[in-house]
């Protein structure tokens, strides 16, 4: 008791720096929090990014291979139109009373 | 030959037959039947390839939005992503924001410092006067 008589002064020194201590390191706490809750925003930005990357490139992939698809169809069926129109004319050369019944088809009177 | 004569007063397409050395019974022009079925045949063509051509230009075109609205729905699926998870966030930090500097917070600080200043003074006080009076 005596010693805390006497050394009054350092003990309510040791005191305060004590209690600016357990402050300073709660503000410490929350800018590493702050600091923390910034660096994961920046992911979750960098991850959205990605996200939409990956799927925009999905989509090109997609569109490209739909495209060719689209194409490759109409060529195949432009084959085959081509095959018939020449099936076609060896038919009506070989068969006059089929040209006879086009003709008719299309309008044109026979006198 | 009153249908021929009708026929050509009105201008209709006529086609007739002929052998050869025969006269024509009109003024046109004479194909053999290998022409007209090139000709028939052509003109079923055209109109098949024009199918095919219309076919395709349509089915390109929906190819095309479908591939615009892939791109948008990517956007909106990350814009929604991100909106979400920084919406969490920026309340987190709120939340943290508050705790640290709340106004109430603040309050309770400032008559803390002002109770532990005034019971400073006054212990210093009391600790003088103690060692005044020994």
């Amino acid at each position: 008791m005596t010693w805390l008589k006497d050394k009054w002064e350092w003990v309510v020194a040791g005191l305060v720096a004590i209690l600016a201590f357990v402050l300073g390191s709660r503000g410490k706490n929350t800018e590493k929090k702050l600091k923390d809750l910034k660096v994961k925003e920046l992911n979750i930005q960098k991850e959205a990014c990605e996200k939409e990357l990956e799927a925009s490139q999905a989509a090109a992939d997609k569109h490209v291979k739909e495209i060719k698809k689209v194409r490759k169809e109409a060529d195949e069926k432009l084959k085959a139109a081509e095959e018939e129109r020449k099936q076609l004319v060896k038919h009506l050369k070989e068969n006059p009373d089929a040209i006879d019944e086009k003709l008719k088809e299309l309008g044109i009177k026979e006198v | 030959m009153f249908l021929l004569f009708m026929s050509l007063a009105f201008g209709e397409s006529l086609i007739t037959k002929v052998k050869e050395g025969e006269r024509a019974p009109f003024s046109g022009r004479l194909f053999n039947d290998e022409a007209v079925a090139v000709v028939l045949a052509d003109s079923e063509h055209a109109v098949a390839q024009c199918e095919i051509r219309k076919d395709l230009e349509w089915k390109t075109q929906m190819a095309d939005l479908q591939y615009e609205y892939d791109i948008l729905s990517a956007k909106h699926e990350s814009l929604e992503f991100k909106h979400d998870q920084l919406m969490e966030i920026k309340d987190e930090e709120i939340k943290t924001l508050m705790r640290h500097g709340s106004p109430q917070r603040t309050m309770w600080v400032m008559f803390g410092g002002f109770a532990l200043g005034t019971a400073t003074s006054l212990t210093t006080y009391y600790a003088v006067n103690q060692i005044s009076g020994n």
